[in-house]
C-alpha cells in the first residue's frame, strides 16, 4: 500500500464536493487584478455548494460586517476568484446568488403583503433568471461628458465594503444625534462634522472609480489630478458623472419580483400586478 | 448580505438569530457524526454541503426504520 504523508496534492481530492454550476460572471472576468481570478477557456467559473463551515461563517455578524465571511465564502465555493477582496463589485451579487443556487436550489422564498388586502403571501422567485439577466448586463467603462471622455471602473469588493462600514459609521452618528444628554450645540457641531465626512466620503468614492480622463488628446491617469479636477468641476459635470455611475451600478442590481394578484385579491382592490423587493438577507438568503 | 442598511435593534436581533442558527447548525452535525457511529468524523460533517447533510439525515432515518422493524438494538 502507498503511504501519502507528503505534502503537495492531496490524494483524496478526488472525492472532495463536486460544482453544482458553473456561470458567466457579469465583469466577464475584466477589472480583476492580475492573479485574482483564475479564468477558465470557457468563461465559465465552477460554483460549488457551501459546506456548513461556510454556512456557519456567514452566521457570524461582525464577519459580516467587516465582509470577511462573504470573502471567506466566495473563496470557498467559487474557487476561481483567487481574491475576492479585489473582485468588481458587480459581480458579487452574481456570485452570492450562484452560490445560494449550489447550495438549496433556484427557488427562492420571498415574503410580501398583497398591497391594498394586507394579508401575508409567499411567492417563489427563480434565481436562474436573477443570474440569467445579471450576466447579461454590461457595464459601460467610456462616457462622454462635453470634450471630456472618461474611463471608470466598479469598485473592487474592498473598496465597496470599506465605504458601506464608514457610511455606517457615519449613519450611527446622526442617531447619536436624538440622544438628549447632548446640547444643541454639540448635536449641530456633530452633525455637520459627520454631514463634511459622508460628503468627503462620497467624492473619495466616486473618484475612485474614474480611470482617466481624456481631454484634447491628453490622457490623465494621475489619480490626484483627478482628485482635484473632481473636486473643482461644475455641478453639471459631477451630476453626469454621478449619474453615469449610478446607472451603471443599477444595471446590477437585482431587479423586483412582480408578483400575480387572484382575482378575488384584484376585487378587493389589489393591483393587477406589483413589484415585491428582492433582498438577499440572513432570512432569505438560507434554505 | 444587506446588514449594514438595517437598524442597530435589527442588528442586534439578527445577531441573536444567527447565534441560535449557528447553536443548531452544530447540533445537528455532532448529531449526525454521532450517529454515524465512526463512519463520519465531526471534521468531516463540517466539510459536508446542505444537500449532504440532508442525504445523510435520511440514511440515519431509514438505519433507525429498519432497526425499530428488525428488533435489533440501535445502541
Amino acid at each position: 500500500m502507498q503511504e501519502f504523508n507528503a505534502p503537495g496534492a492531496n490524494p483524496l481530492s478526488k472525492y472532495f464536493r463536486q460544482p453544482k454550476l458553473y456561470i458567466n460572471l457579469p465583469s466577464k472576468g475584466k477589472f480583476y487584478k492580475p492573479g485574482a481570478i483564475d479564468m477558465p477557456e470557457t468563461g465559465e467559473v465552477a460554483v460549488y455548494p457551501m459546506t456548513a463551515k461556510d454556512e456557519l461563517i456567514m452566521k457570524t455578524p461582525d464577519a459580516l460586517l467587516n465582509g470577511q465571511a462573504t470573502v471567506d465564502v466566495i473563496k470557498s465555493c467559487v474557487p476561481s476568484i483567487k481574491d475576492p477582496w479585489s473582485m468588481p463589485s458587480i459581480d458579487l451579487d452574481a456570485a452570492l446568488i450562484a452560490i445560494r443556487i449550489a447550495t438549496y436550489g433556484e427557488k427562492m422564498d420571498i415574503n410580501a403583503k398583497v398591497p391594498k388586502v394586507g394579508t401575508e403571501k409567499t411567492f417563489q422567485a427563480d434565481l436562474n433568471d436573477i443570474l440569467g439577466d445579471l450576466a447579461m448586463a454590461n457595464y459601460d467603462t467610456t462616457f462622454r461628458s462635453g470634450d471630456l471622455i472618461m474611463n471608470i471602473r466598479p469598485l473592487s469588493y474592498r473598496e465597496f465594503s470599506q465605504s458601506s462600514i464608514k457610511t455606517f459609521e457615519e449613519q450611527r452618528v446622526f442617531a447619536l444625534l436624538n440622544n438628549n444628554d447632548i446640547t444643541d450645540e454639540e448635536k449641530l457641531q456633530k452633525f455637520n462634522e459627520s454631514f463634511q465626512k459622508l460628503t468627503t466620503l462620497t467624492m473619495a468614492t466616486l473618484t475612485k472609480g474614474i480611470v482617466s480622463i481624456e481631454i484634447d488628446g491628453e490622457l490623465v491617469t494621475n489619480a490626484v489630478h483627478i482628485n482635484e479636477f473632481i473636486e473643482n468641476s461644475e455641478k453639471s459635470f459631477f451630476n453626469d458623472v454621478l449619474s453615469h455611475i449610478e446607472a451603471q451600478r443599477n444595471k446590477f442590481q437585482v431587479k423586483p419580483f412582480v408578483a400575480q394578484s387572484e382575482p378575488e385579491e384584484i376585487e378587493a382592490g389589489a393591483p393587477e400586478t406589483y413589484e415585491i423587493p428582492i433582498a438577499f438577507d440572513n432570512s432569505t438568503f438560507f434554505a | 448580505m444587506r446588514i449594514l442598511s438595517l437598524s442597530l435593534d435589527e442588528i442586534l436581533r439578527e445577531a441573536k438569530d444567527m447565534e441560535d442558527e449557528k447553536k443548531e447548525l452544530k447540533r445537528e452535525l455532532f448529531k449526525l457524526s454521532w450517529y454515524m457511529r465512526g463512519g463520519l468524523s465531526i471534521d468531516e460533517a463540517f466539510q459536508l454541503s446542505y444537500e449532504d447533510r440532508d442525504i445523510i439525515g435520511k440514511i440515519v432515518k431509514d438505519n433507525m426504520e429498519v432497526t425499530k422493524k428488525s428488533g435489533m438494538p440501535f445502541f
